[in-house]
C-alpha cells in the first residue's frame, strides 16, 4: 500500500472527519464568541470539564444522555464563570481564559482524585459512550459514504450544529443582536439592546457548543476520561474560526482541513516519516492558512480604503 | 472597586488552580509534615549523626518518596508507592510523598529542602532526569541516604556513597514483547491476519522510550526479520485520541498486535484494538486489570503488559535497609533472569496465548529461557548514538 492509496482510502476520510468533529464544535463556539467580539480562549478548559462531567455523569447515572447533560452543564459552568468575569467584572479576557484553561487541566485531575481517588483516568467506574451510526443508504455513494457513512452520533450532531449556528447567527433576531453588539456596541445600545446580556447569552451558547466537543472526547473517542485528553484541540478550533473570519460554514470546513492534516500526520508516521516532522504537518497547514487569510484580509481592507 | 474585586477573584482562581497542580492533598500534607519535622529533627540532629548505625537495626523508618510525575498515572511510580505502603504497614514505618507533576524546575530546591530537613532516613526517587539533582543534593548533604530507580548516578564521585540505585534492562523486556508480537502475527490464529506487520506506539522520543523500540525491533527480527514494525509516536503521554488514531492506522495497515509505550495515552491503543478486533500490549502497569472491571469488552484485547517490577526491587532494597544489610554506593541492574522484568501472564494472556495459541506460547517460553540464559544479545538505546537508533529504526522494515 503506497501513501497515496492510504490517503485515498475510506479509512483516511472517515478518520479525518472523526478527528475534525471536536474541532468543528469548538470552531462553532469560537464563531459565536468572535461575532460577539469577545476573545475567549477558555474553550480548552470548558472541554476538559465537559469531558470529565460526561464520563462521570454517565458512570453515576448509567445513562449516556444524562451523562452528556452533566458534561454540558459542567462545561457551561466554566463558560458562565468566564462570561461573568469578562462582562460584569471587566476582567481581561485573555487572563481569565488562561486561568480557566489551567483550572481545566488541573481542576479535572483534582476532581477526579476527590471523587475516584485516581489521577490519570476514570477507568475505575464504568462510563458509557455514544454509539456509531452506520448509514446504509450512503454505503455505495463514493467519498460522501466514506466521509460520513459510519460515524459517531456526535459527528452528525456537529454537522447539524454547523448549519444551526449559521442560521442562528445570520437569520435570527438574537443572532442579529449578537452581531450588532459585536460590531458596534454603542449603536446597539442606541436601539435599546442590552449589550452585556446579549454577549452573556452568546458566551453561554458558545460554552454549550464547546462542551459538545468535550463530551466527544470522553464519550465517543474513548468511553472514559483521561487527564489532559483534549490536548490543545480548543486552540485549533479557535484557529479554524479565525481562518474563516468567524463564518460558521467556513470554520467547519477549516476544521475539516485540520482534521485531515491530523489524519495525514498519523498516516505519514506509518510510512516512516520522522514523527517530529509528521507532528508539524497540522501546524504548518495552520500557518499557511493564516497567511492566506491574512493576505485576503489586507486585500479587503485595501479595497475598502479605496 | 469592581475592578479590584475582579482582579482579586481572578488572582485567587489562578492560585487555586496552581494549588491543584501541586499534586493534591498528599503534597501539601507532606510539606506541612516535613516542615513540622524539620524543627524536631534540628534538635535531634547531633544525636542522629552519632547514632547512624542504630537507625538500621530494624527500627521504623521515615521514608520520603519524591515522585517526578504524580501518583495514579499508571507509571512505575504507582507500583513503587504500593510496595512502599506495604513495607510501611509491615514495619510501622512512615511514608511521605511529594509529587512534582513533571515540573523539572522544582527538583533542585525541593530535594535540597527535603534533605536539609534531616527528617527522612531515606529518599526514594527515580527516572532519567533526576540524577543531576540527586548528585547536587548529595554533595551538600552527604549523609542523606537515597534509593533511586530506573536511573543511576556517577559512583566515582566521593559523595555518592550513600546512594543505591536500581536499573532494569527495559530493552530485554521490549525484546520479549517484540518476540511475542512477531510469533502472534505469523501464527494464523484468531485475531491475526496474513500480513507480516506489527505495531508500536511511543509517547515521545527519549532514551527510555527508544530503548523500548530498539528492543522491540530486535525481538521481532529475532523471530522473523521479514516482519515489518510500524512505529509511531504520540508526541505526549496524554493524548488518548491521537494514540487511538495512530493505532487504528497501524491496524489498518495490517498490524495485528501493537505495543503501547506511551503511559496513559496507551488506553487509546487498547480502544483501537477492541474496536478493530486486534491485540494490544500495555506498559508499566497492568492495563488489562485496570480495564477488566469497568470496560471488560476492551480488556479482552489487551493481551499482556510489559512491566518493570521496580516495586518489588525497591521493596527488597527497603527490607535490606531496614535490616541494615543494604550496601549503598552501588548500582544494581536487574536483567530478565531476575524475574522482575516480565510480560505479565494475565487472565487474558492465558486465554489468548497460553490456551489459544499453544505453539506460540511454547516458542515464547523458549525465547524467554534463552534470554534468561544470556544466549541472545539485545541492542540498547542507552548510551547509544542517534545513528545507532536510526540504524535500528531502519531494521524495522522487512528485510
Amino acid at each position: 500500500m503506497s501513501i497515496i492509496d492510504a490517503i485515498l482510502s475510506a479509512n483516511f476520510l472517515s478518520s479525518a472527519v472523526r478527528m475534525a468533529t471536536p474541532l468543528v464544535f469548538v470552531a462553532m463556539a469560537a464563531c459565536l464568541g468572535r461575532k460577539a467580539d469577545i476573545l475567549c480562549i477558555a474553550y480548552e478548559g470548558m472541554m476538559l470539564f465537559a469531558a470529565l462531567g460526561g464520563a462521570l455523569g454517565s458512570a453515576f447515572t448509567g445513562s449516556v444522555l444524562l451523562g452528556a447533560l452533566v458534561g454540558i452543564i459542567a462545561g457551561m459552568i466554566i463558560a458562565l464563570i468566564f462570561a461573568y468575569f469578562v462582562l460584569y467584572l471587566d476582567t481581561d479576557a485573555m487572563l481569565i481564559g488562561l486561568a480557566l484553561n489551567t483550572l481545566g487541566s488541573c481542576g479535572t485531575i483534582y476532581l477526579m482524585y476527590m471523587l475516584l481517588g485516581r489521577k490519570s483516568d476514570t477507568t475505575s467506574v464504568t462510563s458509557y459512550a455514544f454509539p456509531n451510526i452506520h448509514l446504509e443508504f450512503l454505503e455505495n455513494v463514493p467519498v460522501i459514504g466514506a466521509l460520513i457513512g459510519d460515524q459517531n452520533v456526535l459527528t452528525y450532531v456537529a454537522i447539524i450544529c454547523t448549519i444551526l449556528v449559521f442560521i442562528f447567527i445570520f437569520k435570527t433576531p438574537l443572532g442579529l443582536r449578537i452581531r450588532s453588539v459585536g460590531e458596534d456596541p454603542s449603536a446597539a445600545v442606541s436601539v435599546g439592546i442590552n449589550v452585556n446580556r446579549t454577549k452573556f447569552i452568546a458566551l453561554l451558547i458558545s460554552g454549550l457548543l464547546a462542551s459538545f466537543g468535550g463530551i466527544f472526547m470522553s464519550m465517543a473517542y474513548i468511553p472514559y476520561f483521561t487527564k489532559d485528553m483534549v490536548s490543545g484541540r480548543g486552540f485549533i478550533g479557535i484557529a479554524a474560526c479565525n481562518l474563516a473570519s468567524g463564518h460558521p460554514i467556513g470554520a467547519a470546513l477549516f476544521a475539516l482541513v485540520f482534521g485531515a492534516a491530523d489524519a495525514l500526520a498519523n498516516i505519514a508516521q506509518g510510512f516512516r516519516l520522522p514523527y517530529q516532522f509528521a507532528s508539524m504537518i497540522p501546524y504548518i497547514i495552520t500557518i499557511i492558512g493564516l497567511c492566506f487569510a491574512g493576505m485576503s484580509g489586507t486585500r479587503k481592507k485595501k479595497v475598502k480604503a479605496k | 472597586m469592581k475592578k479590584l474585586l475582579s482582579l482579586v477573584l481572578a488572582l485567587s482562581m489562578t492560585v487555586m488552580s496552581l494549588a491543584a497542580c501541586g499534586g493534591g492533598a498528599d503534597a501539601t500534607e507532606a510539606a506541612t509534615e516535613a516542615a513540622a519535622e524539620t524543627e524536631a529533627a534540628a534538635e535531634g540532629e547531633e544525636a542522629a549523626a552519632e547514632g547512624e548505625a542504630a537507625e538500621a537495626t530494624g527500627e521504623p523508618l521515615n521514608i520520603m518518596m519524591y515522585v517526578i510525575q504524580s501518583l495514579g498515572t499508571m507509571s512505575c511510580e504507582d507500583l513503587i508507592y504500593e510496595e512502599l505502603t506495604k513495607f510501611c504497614e509491615e514495619t510501622g514505618s512512615t511514608l511521605n510523598t511529594y509529587e512534582c507533576n513533571n515540573d523539572n524546575s522544582a527538583h533542585e530546591t525541593t530535594l535540597r529542602e527535603i534533605a536539609a530537613s534531616g527528617a527522612y532516613d531515606v529518599i526514594v526517587t527515580g527516572y532519567y532526569n533526576i540524577p543531576e539533582y540527586v548528585q547536587m543534593t548529595a554533595e551538600q548533604f552527604p549523609d542523606q541516604k537515597w534509593i533511586l530507580f530506573d536511573t543511576s548516578v556517577d559512583y566515582t564521585l566521593p559523595y555518592c556513597s550513600n546512594i543505591y540505585s536500581i536499573t532494569m534492562d527495559q530493552n530485554t523486556l521490549a525484546f520479549m514483547a517484540g518476540a511475542l508480537a512477531a510469533l502472534m502475527t505469523t501464527s494464523g490464529y484468531e485475531g491475526t491476519n496474513e500480513d507480516k506487520v506489527v505495531g508500536w506506539v511511543g509517547g515521545g522520543e527519549n532514551t527510555a522510550v527508544n530503548d523500548f523500540l530498539v528492543g522491540y525491533i530486535d525481538g521481532v527480527n529475532y523471530v522473523d526479520s521479514s516482519i515489518e514494525v510500524l512505529y509511531s509516536y504520540v508526541g505526549d503521554w496524554a493524548n488518548t485520541a491521537k494514540c487511538k488514531e495512530l493505532a487504528l492506522t497501524q491496524y489498518d495497515m495490517g498490524a495485528d498486535v501493537s505495543f503501547a509505550v506511551c503511559g496513559g495515552a496507551g488506553f487509546g491503543l487498547c480502544e483501537a484494538a477492541a474496536e478493530t478486533g486486534h491485540y494490544a500490549f500495555g506498559v508499566d502497569t497492568d492495563f488489562g486489570a485496570t480495564l477488566e472491571q469497568t470496560q471488560p469488552e476492551t480488556a479482552k484485547y489487551v493481551v499482556s503488559s510489559a512491566i518493570k517490577q521496580f516495586g518489588y526491587a525497591v521493596y527488597d532494597a527497603m527490607v535490606a535497609f531496614y535490616n541494615g544489610e543494604l550496601e549503598f554506593g552501588q548500582n544494581v541492574n536487574f536483567g530478565v533472569d531476575s524475574g522482575y522484568l516480565e510480560m505479565i501472564e494475565t487472565p487474558q494472556f492465558d486465554r489468548i496465548v497460553k490456551e489459544g495459541m499453544p505453539e506460540v506460547y511454547e516458542q515464547f517460553q523458549a525465547i524467554v529461557e534463552d534470554l534468561k540464559a544470556g544466549k541472545i544479545e539485545v541492542g540498547t538505546a542507552v548510551g547509544a548514538t542517534e545513528d545507532y537508533v536510526n540504524e535500528k529504526k531502519a531494521e524495522a522494515a522487512p528485510f
